[in-house]
């Protein structure tokens, strides 16, 4: 599902955040800078357990997990690996 | 005499200047310090040409900064325009349009895409924290050594314009005289006991009525504002324990998932003496769960709008026993129930709830159509106040025996999902351009983490996939409006007898299903 997601991953943060204006570079910090505020969180969250049909848990949550579109990546692709 | 939270700054900084104002990662500001800061950002911004009235829009991350310009332009007679951090460049320049924007305070790196797409041209004076790329702009650095001075704003004086949400097509400015900001932040504090040992955390955003509340109220009671940048559930935890938080107030989607936080790591938060919640209605295994994660906390639920800024709370003594009410009305406010056909309604009828008191807001920049359809005269109530204005929230309520308040839904079926207001019919309206749907309503559906989801049901001819409609609305439509489940109705939908789509019996029908599906 890699490269696949890492699409509708983008097409996802393009039409629901401002990331596109800091370029849409997979290392661009989307919460440690207050891009995203806690409603875009809720919504990620939502949007990633939609897309890839597994639950995140609450302690899974955090800046190492969900700061970058690449941190994003690496933490879905070790929860499918599971 | 406080008039304006202006007063209020001022009166610490002579008489407690040493208290602590503003807690964040670099620190702490004393309110002397945070005072002097205000006092000289007004004075630069009167010598730029600023003039009394004039609309400044503030675009910054939360930090000190943006406390200290949001105060500043307060004591430069100015108007306030929160933009909130996370609106698109295309959304601030809508709001600067809007309201007539001349001078914008924001950071570097908003101030450099600016520049890049031709905007800040727009701007007649920009202030920049941070390194701009552009010397037109002054930096916040190099603000020349003014001695403090503050032009008196009077209560009357418009404090701030309020764009809520900006996410839905032409968002409405909401105008918040002084008074309301001051009267606001008093009847908080009376019923939430505010006081000057709080450390309140500030998470959310000031471009919120209920964010900036947390900034007047710790103002007012000389308490410490702690500045919280990012949202996630385990930072939240953690600052409430590095700064020993007494005060944590949250809107509903940012509790669910910090509750879950607290519930897995088997944490809770001993410092916190009260805990509000807002912006939509928290779900009920949250509410259960937060005395467990909160357990010397008071917890109060509140219900309001921008336009009134707050109208009810559930107090904490009723949290259990009418747990998921939105209560009763906030001290010196009074709320009507009110049906539009028969009058003011009698116990468990629903009618929408009317808000009377003087925190209503002056109504919409440069709206008066939109204004006078929400706030004006209503005719049931003329034997009781005469011609005193009210608020229209367009919310469906009904108030039970003992007088406690509980949330319907709303007027006019706009969808509320992840913070957005939805109209169904936007959302009709796109589900149109999918090849062989004759029909389709839209409506929203009670979700724990989003508030509500969006649910679309589709009369169609031709056997087109959830796959194809889908990829035909996300062309259509921004992400948050995409709906989350897709329903076909297998024969021609329901019509009343004008030939229109019988919505209720749609919803209705699908909506057992669900219930249905969820417990079998």
């Amino acid at each position: 599902m890699g490269a696949e997601f890492e699409t509708v991953l983008k097409n996802y943060l393009v039409s629901n955040t401002r990331i596109k204006e800091a370029g849409l570079q997979n290392e661009v910090a989307l919460f440690s800078t207050g891009t995203l505020d806690s409603f875009a969180m809720t919504d990620l969250v939502a949007f990633i357990e939609t897309s890839c049909s597994f639950r995140i848990k609450a302690k899974e949550i955090t800046l190492q997990n969900f700061d970058s579109i690449s941190k994003i990546l690496v933490f879905v692709q070790k929860k499918t690996a599971v | 005499m406080l008039f304006t939270i202006l007063d209020a700054l001022e009166a610490a900084a002579n008489e407690t200047p040493h208290n602590t104002a503003i807690l964040d990662d670099h620190g702490s500001l004393s309110y002397g310090g945070l005072c002097e800061a205000a006092g000289r950002l007004a004075h630069w911004l009167v010598s730029v040409g600023m003039t009394r009235g004039a609309r400044v829009g503030v675009c910054l991350p939360k930090s000190r900064e943006e406390v200290i310009a949001i105060l500043g332009i307060a004591g430069a007679r100015g108007v306030c325009v929160n933009l909130n951090y996370q609106w698109t460049l295309g959304q601030i320049d809508y709001v600067r349009d809007d309201c007539g924007i001349n001078i914008l305070i924001t950071d570097a790196q908003r101030a450099d895409l600016m520049i890049a797409e031709g905007l800040a041209g727009r701007f007649l004076t920009i202030l920049v924290v941070g390194e701009p790329s552009a010397d037109f702009m002054t930096r916040w650095e190099d603000l020349p050594d003014f001695s403090p001075h503050f032009e008196r704003p009077l209560s009357a004086d418009l404090a701030a314009i309020l764009y809520t949400s900006g996410s839905t097509g032409r968002p409405k400015g909401v105008m918040a005289p002084h008074e309301m900001l001051r009267r606001g932040a008093e009847i908080v504090t009376q019923y939430l006991g505010t006081n000057a040992d709080d450390r309140i955390l500030s998470v959310l955003p000031f471009s919120f009525g209920y964010g900036l509340n947390q900034l007047t109220s710790s103002i007012l009671n000389r308490a410490a504002l702690a500045l919280q940048r990012i949202v996630m559930p385990s930072a939240i935890a953690e600052a409430v324990m590095k700064w020993e938080i007494t005060a944590l107030p949250l809107v509903a989607p940012s509790w669910v998932q910090l509750v879950r936080f607290l519930l897995d790591d088997e944490q809770t938060l001993p410092t916190v003496r009260y805990a509000t919640s807002a912006g939509g209605a928290t779900p009920l295994p949250t509410l259960k769960a937060m005395p467990i994660c909160l357990p010397n906390a008071e917890i109060s639920l509140m219900y309001g709008l921008t336009e009134g800024f707050r109208s009810t709370y559930l107090p904490s003594h009723l949290f259990h026993s009418k747990m998921g009410a939105i209560g009763q009305a906030v001290p010196n406010v009074e709320i009507f129930v009110v049906n539009h056909e028969t009058g003011i309604c009698g116990p468990n009828e629903v009618g929408e709830l009317i808000h009377r008191g003087d925190l209503i807001s002056r109504g919409y920049w440069q709206r008066p159509e939109d204004t006078a359809r929400c706030i004006r005269v209503n005719e049931y109530l003329r034997p009781l106040i005469g011609e005193e204005k009210v608020l229209h929230t367009g919310d469906l309520v009904r108030r039970d025996e003992d007088g406690i308040l509980w949330y319907v839904g709303r007027n006019d079926g706009i969808i509320k999902t992840s913070g957005h207001r939805v109209s169904p019919s936007e959302v009709e309206l796109a589900a149109s351009e999918i090849p062989g749907v004759s029909a389709a309503v839209a409506f929203g559906l009670a979700d724990n983490d989003l508030g509500q989801i969006i649910i679309l049901v589709l009369e169609s001819s031709n056997g087109i996939t959830d796959k194809e409609a889908i990829s035909v609305l996300r062309s259509q439509l921004p992400g948050y409006m995409v709906p989350r489940r897709l329903f076909f109705w297998d024969a021609a939908m329901p019509r009343i007898s004008s030939g229109k789509i019988d919505r209720v019996t749609v919803i209705d029908e699908i909506t057992r299903n669900l219930n249905d599906s969820i417990e079998g």
